[in-house]
């Protein structure tokens, strides 16, 4: 060709292709070095996909989110990409493990081949540098607890601790300038020293390489292309097919909510980090700094010191076995401490409880966010959100009191179970059991409403009793169904019979028997409005009469005009009434 | 010669890079005191132990934001003195909240548990629940709202 000879006359590049190709490998093509390959096509894999991010993503924490969502659901194949991505980084830190086993068993660190370990040690490390940093960058919950977590350990360590941590957040704590160092360090410097690192470690293979072909005998040595060469195409192909193959089964890289740094998150560490994560768990005090900072370093001295002190050119099996004992506890170790945590976890009612919550509030920012994000960021998106600003001012001022689906008061409920409010079978089993545990009997409100079909405790009373039939039952439940939903009820066999029969005590439009009586309004009861009043003030006399918030009436519900604005009000009310029915 | 020259061009691009990267490049300030209202006094209950949010403007590096929830402070009130124990677990940085009962304090993150007063009981907590100081000024209960270093024995400011 022409044009190659020109090219070639000016910059050689043939010459170069001829030594990467024939490039000597002593005992032919083998699986097991296909390994460092397959690492370095990760590592170009992670380059160009994250290049292509780069053109999307922005670094600040109120974009941060919202340009990852963009990219997973507002660019042609952005969630590929991503996808390829994340699962590209998992399998850096899984076979950079397995890369590094195979050397250690291989015992392929000596003869001059130490320090060439050595860099391979760093290149693993880099890796974890890799992953820390990118972790965080969609600046979602799991992302930003996950880098709040590791910097809390990273303080802990003696003496430098403070600073690092100081030095790694930017600032006093997580914020724009920890996303934008991580940001530089995992798009700049880190590829840079990764790149400058990986040529030193092919070149000190390669160099190896020429050196032992040159002691051995030419029979066993043969050229790297064609045959190792497809055995590490075949390497690279099998990774790359892997990480599309989880892309598309996990419908591409996970997304959590956006960072909210006042809330209360189940953090879960990556697989890797999890066995350390639940050794530190389990630690106290001294304990857990010896655990966090000695036990890593433990092992990093170990696998430094390794080539240095396991130095003979030929091993018997006892030999190699004796140093490999470390590596296989800690292996044994890691896989036996995730297994711990995955066990524990899994029984743990609360943190299932939480992650399911938080799987819930993930997928309704996912929803929300298609409809655009505000610039004050996703968090002023959530702020408006009935669902997650109306579930956020539930914990915060209801469930103390109430219980609303997974929302679980710490101490016992002293407050009707709002789980069903409004619907039949709630409004069926106030007309049949109010003193429930679940219902009124914990409130300051037990004992005043009789059940209509069970007979009264007074044996007096017990025998003028009659048990109201199964169809009236029935067709009050109706009408007080219709309150809830909205409707006026006029008309209703139900609202006849409530008339007749509930208007001793309770209200309805405003009449009642005995004016003097607690029970509430139940016109338009448990439906959206209702709810609202009472959450602005429960003794309006819209809900319940101005005598429930008597101080002598202890345990009742507080109003909240006060503490609340208005907005929260109707946001809470919308939350509760869409809650209660799911 | 050239030794020099290539030193000088080191020093010129490492000292400011140095200083840079080191420095607190958020521009907040750190330590003094940082009183923040909470609550109105009439509306505590006597001896009763309530959770309270500490709402303050935050500023991350160039953004101001109004109104962020800083952390959660539990808060006693006792005639007219009021006690405040931080509610950030002092092992991890998770919200401390109520066991049943109501007898103890427990963190849901790692079960440590404290008495009522703060003392570390049980778990992995280093030390006890942090007090913050507290003052009552118009009606108003203010705490001293710090932040103290997670998972070490000593009370250190962060």
């Amino acid at each position: 060709m022409r044009i190659g000879q020109f090219l070639d006359d000016r910059i050689g590049h043939r010459a170069f292709f001829k030594r990467v190709l024939e490039h000597p490998v002593v005992g032919g093509p083998r699986w097991a070095r296909m390994l460092g390959s397959a690492l370095l096509f990760l590592f170009v894999l992670e380059a160009v996909t994250g290049w292509l991010l780069m053109t999307v993503y922005s670094p600040s924490t109120t974009t941060a989110w919202a340009s990852v969502h963009h990219i997973d659901y507002g660019v042609e194949s952005g969630w590929v990409v991503r996808g390829l991505h994340h699962f590209g980084a998992h399998a850096c830190v899984a076979l950079g493990l397995v890369h590094l086993v195979r050397v250690a068993v291989a015992r392929a660190y000596t003869e001059k081949r130490d320090v060439n370990w050595l860099v391979g040690l760093a290149l693993l490390g880099l890796v974890f540098a890799f992953v820390i940093t990118g972790n965080m960058l969609p600046w979602d919950q799991d992302g930003y607890w996950g880098a709040q977590t590791e910097l809390n350990i990273a303080g802990t360590v003696p003496i430098v601790g403070p600073g690092l941590q100081q030095l790694i957040m930017g600032g006093p704590a997580l914020g724009h300038l920890t996303l934008t160092r991580f940001y530089s360090l995992h798009t700049g410097v880190l590829p840079a020293i990764v790149l400058g690192l990986t040529l030193l470690h092919v070149a000190l293979v390669r160099r190896h390489a020429r050196a032992r072909a040159e002691a051995a005998p030419p029979a066993k040595t043969e050229p790297y292309f064609p045959r190792q060469a497809l055995l590490d195409v075949v390497g690279a192909l099998l990774v790359l097919g892997a990480c599309f193959a989880l892309t598309f089964a996990l419908n591409g890289a996970p997304l959590d909510a956006p960072a909210q740094p006042s809330s209360q998150y189940p953090a879960n560490p990556e697989w890797y980090f999890a066995p350390l994560s639940h050794l530190l768990g389990m630690l106290k005090g001294k304990a857990a700094v010896i655990g966090a900072v000695g036990l890593p370093g433990l092992v990093v001295g170990y696998l430094i010191a390794l080539p240095f002190v396991d130095r003979a050119s030929r091993a018997n099996l006892t030999r190699r076995m004796a140093f490999l004992l470390p590596l296989a506890l800690f292996g044994l170790g890691g896989v036996g401490l995730y297994a711990m945590k995955s066990k524990r976890d899994a029984g743990n009612e609360d943190l299932q409880r939480a992650r399911r919550m938080a799987a819930e509030r993930a997928d309704r920012s996912i929803k929300l966010a298609t409809l655009g994000v505000p610039p004050e960021g996703p968090e002023a998106m959530l702020a408006r959100d009935p669902e997650i600003r109306g579930a956020d001012l539930f914990a915060e001022h209801c469930v103390s009191c109430h219980r609303l689906g997974d929302m679980i008061p710490e101490e016992k409920a002293t407050a009707p179970d709002l789980t069903g409010f409004g619907t039949e079978s709630w409004a069926e089993r106030v007309l049949t059991d109010p003193d429930a545990d679940d219902l009124f009997g914990n409130t300051p409100f037990a004992g005043m409403m009789p059940s209509s079909t069970k007979p009264p405790k007074d044996p007096e009373e017990a025998k003028h009793f009659k048990p109201t039939s199964k169809r009236d039952i029935e067709d009050m439940v109706d009408f007080l169904v219709a309150q809830a939903n909205g409707e006026s009820g006029r008309g209703m066999r139900g609202e006849e019979l409530v008339q007749d029969r509930c208007t001793s005590c309770h209200r309805l439009d405003g009449e009642t028997d005995d004016e003097d009586s607690l029970a509430p309004e139940l016109r338009g009861w448990g439906s959206r409005p209702w709810i609202e009043a009472m959450i602005e003030n429960p003794g309006s006399g819209k809900t319940y009469p101005p005598a429930v918030m008597d101080e002598e009436l202890e345990g009742h519900m507080p109003a909240y005009a006060d503490p609340l604005s208005p907005l929260d009000r109707r946001i809470l009310a919308i939350y509760v009434y869409r809650a209660a029915r799911r | 010669m050239a030794g020099v020259g290539a030193a000088t061009c080191a020093a010129a691009i490492g000292v400011p890079a140095v200083d840079f990267s080191l420095r607190d490049a958020a521009g907040a300030s750190r330590g003094g005191e940082r009183w923040i209202r909470v609550g109105k006094l009439d509306d505590l209950k006597e001896g009763v132990h309530t959770r309270l949010a500490v709402v303050d403007d935050v500023r991350d590096a160039y953004t101001l934001r109004r109104d962020q929830v800083l952390g959660m402070v539990w808060i006693k009130r006792e005639g007219k003195d009021v006690s405040a124990l931080s509610a950030t677990c002092p092992h991890l940085g998770c919200a401390i909240s109520l066991a049943a009962g109501g007898k103890q304090f427990t963190c849901p993150c790692h079960s440590a548990r404290f008495e009522l007063d703060g003392t570390a009981v049980k778990g992995p907590s280093p030390r006890a629940m942090d007090p913050l100081e507290t003052r009552v000024v118009e009606g108003f209960v203010e705490v001293d709202y710090r932040r103290y270093r997670n998972g070490i024995e000593t009370r250190e400011e962060a």
